[in-house]
């Protein structure tokens, strides 16, 4: 980008600090947050809007709520290329998304999986798609029900012949 | 994750997260867990029956390893169980109920091998053999092979193959009659037995011994200093399998390196107990052991201690058998007990080699899951969780890939 179009962005409403171009991130609830451009292009769908010229006014960010942003701005931070100096203290990090027994972390990794999926941030997608599917794993069929709080839709013939269908899974 | 808490929230649940996020969970997830999630409502009933994602589950399945073991108590409490490096625990594999029209629960049944959807399964008093597919929910009588009807101790591990795809299998085993070395093999679609004898390796090897992925190796015989081995090309074209005669040359007065070094250490050469073999598509383990006290007391032979673990391959022209890789010392430390006894069971496909070994002592079975990819020249062990085998039999153990969805 030249400087031309830089000083030409600032003075349309965005900021800089440093060299470092700000970007304005409005949530649905209409809290707004300012990211470094460097940090918040880890969205591919703010990369887009950023390389589009799209990026020179406040950016929506629909469906996403202000708490789950800050949550998503929190990644972002961690995952920035030299925010964290090693891999393992990363995974260290990363690693509170392993347990989602608590229903408040699942609701969490939930909204979060939206806000991925929304803005196209494949690391917090696999991160969250994993610990979702970790937490399945061993599961019972009831035992799912629970932790996902689901009530069966299934009448007692339905489940049967499903059972049946896929017999050999089913004595677990 | 509990920071923001004093702002609004949206609740979301599973249910409501967009179907491809549903489907990216689930593809981490094996094969029972996501029947198991069928079951949770209907949405994500619906979700699952999806003909794209079932397409999806079934091509990753087919390169998915799993390990059965068949275990038993008496005859009548048999249990088939499966683990899979995608989960973290065994599964039982419900197969009483297909078994029972054709079976009776008397039955003194051996569980041989498996691949894909089949599973075949010997019958001891019945002299029979038996597969069963767990996709289509049937067991079907496999008729006697033109060497007659024979019973579980007759089938050798090494020397059998089955292939199957969908609904389809062959079942293929070398057996030598009158000292000629003769290939055996069932069709499901003919529902018949050929076979054929098997020709001197005159130089000629089927093409597949370079392009391993298209040769099926069935050893028929094998001895300390050296095997043979029946090749035959994978798929069937009625080209005359060929026999592959190598030898074992270790520690021979040879320069070469690996050769030389996998000797080391090595004083009790030609004890049998020290050295277990354990063979599968044309690759060998060479496990070596030694008494943990050096006293030769009957009483401290019986307790051994794992030295070293190596896997070997045929030589290009067959002629020998060729040390490719060891498993490197920090992981030996790891899995390295004393035993009693041991088994193994070895499989390759695809350029990865998965290698099952059981051990028991004082009535304790270990067992421990290792595998080799030849391409990275890595040894990866994949841990096990305890398969609860205290006070019972083993009754058969096998690798296989390609368990589907439907």
């Amino acid at each position: 980008m030249s400087t031309a179009a830089t000083a030409d962005a600032s003075s349309s409403g965005d900021t800089t600090e440093g060299s470092v171009r700000l970007l304005t991130l409005q949530s649905e609830d209409g809290e707004v947050f300012e990211v470094k451009e460097t940090i918040a292009t880890q969205s591919v769908t703010i990369k887009g809007m950023v390389d589009d010229d799209c990026a020179t006014s406040t950016i929506p960010v629909c469906n996403v709520t202000g708490r789950t942003l800050a949550m998503v701005i929190e990644w972002w931070n961690k995952h920035e290329i030299g925010a964290v100096s090693n891999e393992k203290e990363l995974k260290e990090w990363e690693s509170q998304f392993d347990t989602i027994d608590d229903k408040s972390d699942r609701d969490d990794v939930y909204d979060l999986l939206m806000a991925a999926n929304y803005l196209n941030i494949p690391t917090l997608l696999d991160c969250c798609t994993s610990a979702v599917a970790e937490a399945i794993k061993g599961k019972s069929t009831d035992e799912m029900r629970e932790f996902f709080d689901i009530k069966s839709d299934f009448d007692e013939k339905e489940e049967d012949a499903l059972r049946k269908e896929n017999q050999w899974a089913f004595e677990n | 994750m509990a920071n923001h808490s004093n702002s609004t929230k949206n609740a979301v649940s599973f249910c409501l997260l967009p179907s491809d996020l549903i489907h990216n969970i689930l593809l981490y997830l094996a094969l029972p867990e996501i029947m198991g999630m069928k079951l949770v409502n209907k949405s994500i009933s619906y979700l699952i029956s999806d003909q794209n994602f079932v397409r999806e589950i079934n091509s990753r399945s087919k390169s998915a390893w799993w390990l059965f073991v068949y275990k038993k108590r008496w005859c009548r409490n048999a249990v088939l169980e499966g683990f899979t490096d995608q989960s973290t625990r065994w599964f039982k594999i419900a197969i009483a109920d297909l078994l029972k029209p054709v079976i009776s629960p008397f039955e003194d049944l051996y569980f041989m091998t498996a691949s894909a959807n089949i599973f075949l399964f010997a019958s001891n008093s019945k002299r029979q053999v038996f597969a069963v597919n767990l996709v289509s929910k049937t067991v079907k009588e496999i008729p006697a092979s033109p060497l007659g009807p024979r019973g579980t101790s007759s089938w050798r591990r090494s020397g059998m193959k089955l292939v199957a795809e969908r609904e389809r299998f062959r079942f293929l085993f070398a057996e030598l009659v009158n000292d000629r070395p003769v290939l055996f093999e069932y069709s499901s679609e003919t529902n018949t037995w050929l076979s054929m004898e098997a020709k001197e390796n005159t130089g000629n090897l089927p093409r597949g011994v370079e392009r391993e992925g298209d040769c099926i190796f069935l050893n028929v015989t094998n001895r300390p200093h050296g095997s043979v081995v029946v090749a035959v090309g994978s798929q069937s074209n009625n080209a005359p399998p060929v026999i592959i005669r190598p030898r074992i040359d270790v520690g021979g007065n040879n320069n070469n390196n690996d050769r030389q070094q996998v000797a080391v250490g090595f004083s009790n050469w030609g004890s049998a107990t020290d050295r277990l073999h354990v063979y599968g598509d044309g690759h060998m383990v060479i496990i070596r052991s030694s008494g943990v006290d050096d006293k030769s007391s009957s009483e401290a032979r019986s307790v051994r201690k794992l030295r070293s673990i190596e896997v070997w391959g045929l030589s290009r022209n067959g002629e020998y058998w060729e040390y490719i890789s060891r498993v490197p010392s920090d992981l030996m430390k790891k899995i390295s007990k004393d035993y009693g006894v041991m088994m193994g069971c070895l499989e390759k496909a695809d350029w990865e080699i998965k290698i099952v070994l059981m051990s028991n002592h004082e009535c304790l079975w270990q067992m421990f899951w290792l595998s080799y990819d030849m391409e990275t020249n890595s040894w990866t062990w994949i841990p096990l969780p305890d398969c609860n085998m205290k006070g019972l039999n083993m009754a058969g153990i096998a690798f296989s890939r390609g368990l589907t969805l439907s």
